[in-house]
């Protein structure tokens, strides 16, 4: 039987339960004291009726009671879903109806929300509230207080213990056709995840992780399941942009590992003051992640902090968190004006660059990068159609009847074998290390009818954030929306980081010869200015 | 001499696009206003630098508002 996540978190407690596990401001919590909470969110969720692969959603800011939670759901053989803090509650419920989840934890500010919204979706029954505070008409849902799943036993019952295969957590990014698509991830990917991490970074007892990306990013997993396997302690922090949190916590905790976007690496490179005013000499292992990182970032970085190992990881999260590394082991001899390569594959994945018609290419040919093994996901939740378009079977050899995920990457691998990340397939664009299909954007714009004759919405490059949303759009006659309101609009349907950052109005968009918005041509116009 | 809460919004506006001077003293310096979380950096030094301080991590980490802002560097030029 195979050590799953949770198992790792219990062995951790038995062999250094008094030291610190999590720390989340002023508070801190033991491995023995999260062994025992995350064991009794499971017997509670057992006696709630959870049944196995169950879906249940998370909602709130970065706590020890989230983390407990998420490993207990995996103990009780259920599944946990993330949801954003910020998201609308249309979108919230989006997601709640998409995955069927009977059951939600929230802290107490979105608990308010939830019970006061109107059309909750029917599958909804139970909110469990992460504090005994507030006070709440709770109408049709059950409300559960946290200290009844605190008074639950610490022995949950092993009937429900979930196979290595099984469902474990769904993260949902956006989708092209305006609703969020539900990523499904296993145990098993977990595991061989975790393995990675182990191996390459040699997590150990005496690391010190900060926590820095939001739980609903799947990023974060790098330390949560980080913390099981190795024993080493985790900082969590609420904000990943507001830097000086960030640079705070290295310092105050003597952290030795973390991981983050190119946003807050580049943030940090461009104000240089930074490596004068905070002490970040503990740091051992800095991550680059989940967005194209400016070779300059890591070059000055490393001019920086030359005691710090340097990586540059890519993954989709349809293969759990990262898959590629790229160890930066001469800093010194890094050229600015050529990307990073995304390196070579993790232990247990293969990574291929494919033709159109499913030919591995030569070394050097562009193609689409595809990969295999354990770390694929196990398709999209409820949606038949995106999973049979992204993992498809494996083109080389397809009599293994092996389905493989599609990135929709463009890459190509040099003599090396080294792959190099060359750009996208699609409308997908990152922006601060988020996917975003600007499609969504575009169904979000489309509902000011009102307001709104015409609009496109683009992405331009942006070495900081990678890529800038913008929306430029044409008024109706007598409309008199500005850039204040029609962002409140996009907010009303849209995650926060989907709202575009510019709003530029027009009187008129250029077309394209059969008469299309000219897109292109509008990216060419805003990136050179 | 400017107030103190004169010279932050002096040096609040600069960090964002059209942030009007007298923007609410209680907006979100980073929710309400549109500047770039990642700008608190640039923020914390200009402070540092015009009036002559270090701002203590912790207590600038928890300033949300201008109002906030003006009470700490209340507390640290008296």
């Amino acid at each position: 039987m195979h050590n799953l996540i949770f198992d790792q978190l219990s062995l951790r407690a038995q062999e250094q339960g008094e030291r610190i596990a999590i720390r989340v401001d002023d508070r801190e919590m033991t491995f023995a004291e999260a062994d025992s909470l995350h064991k009794k969110v499971a017997s509670f969720l057992i006696e709630l009726g959870t049944a196995k692969g169950e879906r249940v959603g998370l909602i709130g800011p970065k706590s020890e009671a989230f983390v407990c939670t998420q490993f207990g759901t995996l103990r009780a053989g259920a599944c946990y879903v993330p949801i954003d803090k910020t998201f609308p509650i249309e979108r919230t419920f989006q997601i709640v109806e998409d995955c069927q989840i009977r059951t939600i934890f929230a802290d107490p500010a979105n608990v308010e929300r939830i019970v006061a919204a109107p059309n909750k979706p029917a599958c909804l029954k139970h909110v469990v509230a992460w504090s005994d505070e507030g006070d709440y008409a709770a109408g049709d849902l059950s409300l559960h207080r946290f200290s009844i799943v605190e008074s639950c036993s610490d022995s949950p019952s092993a009937a429900h213990r979930p196979l290595d295969t099984d469902l474990a957590y769904i993260m949902y990014t956006s989708g092209s056709t305006g609703k969020p698509k539900g990523v499904m991830l296993s145990n098993r990917n977990i595991l061989t995840y975790v393995e990675w991490c182990m191996a390459e970074l040699r997590l150990g007892p005496s690391d010190i992780m900060v926590n820095v990306a939001p739980f609903t990013f799947d990023i974060s997993g790098m330390e949560i399941f980080g913390m099981a396997a190795s024993g080493a302690q985790m900082i969590l922090i609420e904000n990943q942009t507001r830097i000086t949190t960030v640079l705070d916590a290295v310092q105050r905790h003597k952290a030795t590992f973390m991981a983050t976007v190119p946003t807050v690496v580049g943030t940090m490179v461009n104000n240089p003051r930074v490596f004068g005013r905070y002490d970040l000499s503990s740091l051992r292992t800095i991550i680059s992640g989940a967005a194209v990182c400016p070779p300059v970032f890591m070059k000055t970085l490393h001019e920086h902090l030359p005691q710090a190992q340097l990586y540059n990881l890519y993954g989709p999260t349809e293969a759990t968190i990262y898959c590629l590394y790229h160890r930066i082991d001469n800093a010194d001899e890094i050229e600015v004006d050529k990307p990073l390569p995304i390196g070579i594959p993790f232990e247990n994945t293969e990574a291929y660059v494919v033709t159109a018609d499913g030919k591995e290419c030569e070394r050097g040919q562009e193609g689409e990068l595809i990969l295999r093994g354990s770390h694929v996901a196990l398709g999209y939740f409820g949606n038949e159609e995106k999973t049979k378009a992204a993992f498809k079977l494996f083109p080389l050899q397809p009599h293994l009847n092996e389905m493989v995920y599609y990135t929709g990457d463009v890459a190509r691998q040099d003599d090396a074998g080294v792959f190099h990340f060359l750009g996208r397939n699609d409308d997908m664009v990152k922006s601060r290390g988020y996917r975003i299909e600007l499609n969504e954007i575009d169904l979000a714009l489309s509902t000011l009818t009102e307001d709104l004759e015409s609009f496109a919405v683009i992405a331009i490059p942006d070495e900081l954030i990678e890529n800038t949303l913008v929306a430029v759009v044409v008024r109706k006659a007598g409309s008199e929306i500005d850039e204040k309101a029609l962002k409140a609009a996009c907010k009303e349907r849209l995650p926060a980081y989907m709202v575009p950052d510019v709003v530029e109005f027009r009187d008129a968009l250029p077309q394209t010869s059969s008469g299309k918005i000219n897109k292109k041509a509008l990216v060419q116009e805003l990136s050179a200015r | 001499m400017n107030s103190i809460e004169e010279r932050l919004r002096a040096i609040i506006v600069t960090l964002g696009d059209n942030i009007p001077p007298d923007f609410e003293p209680t907006a979100h310096v980073f929710k309400d206003l549109g500047i770039e979380s990642t700008k608190a950096l640039e923020l914390l030094f200009e402070i540092e630098d015009q009036f002559e301080v270090a701002l203590p991590d912790l207590e600038y980490n928890d300033c949300e508002h201008l109002n906030d802002l003006v009470a700490l560097l209340t507390k640290l030029t008296a």
